[in-house]
């Protein structure tokens, strides 16, 4: 059953940039059929298998203000793609498949970017949400 | 996703009345600036809609945007709205109906006369309240009612003078009284607000953009306003028509009434065309960088 994850990220596009943090104005959300946890925080722990496609999204809680993903980072493992200087990031879209890592569950903490408008202040990471690959069987 | 998208489209309508022309007395500023839109505040904007599509060629991502017409004079328009929204807050139905429809007379005059009548009169008499409170409820109602028609009825191909409720106010944003003729002379009072009527052209003609009415809680033009889709597959710049309705103040025998004015105005919308790619990748879907 390889059905696809859809993680969406909500983000309360105003307040984040005024507190220059996405912690506690970032909400994430998964329909992961294995009960993932700290759902509705930046805490997201996905519960997924390997073959499963991860579909990220973003949407901002005011249809007004722009936000997009700019980077989904697995440290310490190393980007394929730089997106530094995608000029328009909408065009990006973000899903990958689960790899097969051996039939042991592991977590991996990822970082994600979002750029929220423009100019010098207007992006904004966070290090806490993470997948957790279980055994496939 | 990028956010939805707003079109001001402000108009010196005192101006454009007297010249009839809407062109040289519209400015129009859109929230895409960011994405490249030109001209912003001028009369010729062009903006500027990021476009993507997927590799066989579909259309990736949908853009919504949206438009308003206003009057460079006009009243702040929030100062119409609160009796009639704390009205619906302080009333809910519940209580409405409550204190209408089960309305028995509480005086002690009316209590002692019920009393001493028979089984039958007494039914008589509470058929009498409750017709009377149903009467009240009827009467709240339309009151409601009036209230929700009072914004501006107009379409494209309305050419009938209109009347609205609403007072004449001066441009110090006074109430007027007085004579109408010598008000209208003088040019101090504020027109009825712009009203967008329709979208068309060659944006929509070439099924660029799809404008449609919305709901909404825009108060001065009866709850309505244009929006569109955005094909964002089809690169290009597009023309399109904003069909406005301005009005102008028409006296007759000191009988106030508004001429509605028909007028378009032209803008255009700039699509741009990015090929969707993995964001991991930058082309197509693979495994997550994990290893």
């Amino acid at each position: 059953m390889n059905e696809q994850v859809n993680i969406m990220i909500m983000v309360d596009a105003i307040q984040a940039l005024i507190d220059q943090r996405l912690e506690g104005n970032c909400f994430m959300v998964d329909d992961s059929r294995f009960f993932s946890k700290q759902k509705g925080t930046l805490y997201l722990d996905t519960q997924c298998i390997p073959g499963q496609l991860i579909h990220w999204t973003v949407k901002a809680v005011d249809v007004q203000t722009p936000v997009s993903i700019k980077q989904i980072s697995f440290e310490p493992y190393q980007q394929i793609f730089n997106t530094t200087n995608v000029e328009n990031l909408d065009a990006l879209v973000w899903n990958g498949i689960v790899p097969y890592l051996g039939n042991k569950q592991a977590t991996y903490t990822y970082k994600i970017v979002l750029q929220i408008g423009k100019g010098k202040k207007s992006t904004l990471e966070t290090f806490t949400p993470s997948l957790t690959i279980l055994p496939p069987y | 996703m990028s956010q939805q998208f707003g079109i001001m489209v402000m108009i010196d309508v005192k101006s454009a009345l007297k010249t009839r022309n809407l062109r040289d007395h519209a400015y129009l500023i859109d929230n895409m600036k960011d994405f490249g839109s030109q001209n912003e505040g001028t009369n010729n904007l062009i903006s500027k809609v990021n476009g993507t599509y997927w590799a066989n060629g579909k259309q990736a991502r949908e853009e919504v945007m949206n438009w308003l017409a206003i009057d460079i004079n006009d009243m702040p328009q929030t100062v119409q709205k609160p009796s009639y929204y704390t009205y619906f807050r302080a009333k809910t139905i519940e209580n409405f109906l409550k204190k209408h429809l089960t309305a028995t007379s509480n005086t002690e005059q009316d209590a002692a006369v019920k009393g001493k009548k028979t089984k039958e009169a007494n039914t008589q008499y509470d058929l009498k309240v409750s017709q009377q409170g149903f009467n009240n409820v009827l009467e709240q109602l339309q009151d409601i009612t009036n209230v929700a028609e009072g914004g501006l009825k107009t379409n494209t191909d309305s050419t009938k003078n209109i009347e609205s409720d609403w007072p004449l106010v001066s441009l110090t944003g006074q109430l007027e009284s007085g004579d109408v003729k010598a008000i209208q002379e003088e040019n101090n009072y504020i027109n009825l607000p712009p009203v967008l009527t329709n979208i068309t052209g060659e944006a929509v003609d070439l099924g660029i953009i799809y404008p449609a009415e919305y709901g909404s809680p825009n108060f001065i033009t009866r709850g309505w306003y244009w929006c569109a889709t955005v094909n964002t597959a089809k690169a290009g710049k597009y023309r399109y028509t904003m069909h406005i309705t301005l009005f102008d103040l028409d006296v007759k025998d000191d009988q106030i009434s508004w001429k509605p004015v028909r007028m378009t105005l032209d803008s255009h919308i700039l699509i741009s065309k990015d090929a969707m790619r993995n964001g991991f990748t930058g082309a197509g879907d693979s495994y997550l960088p994990i290893y």
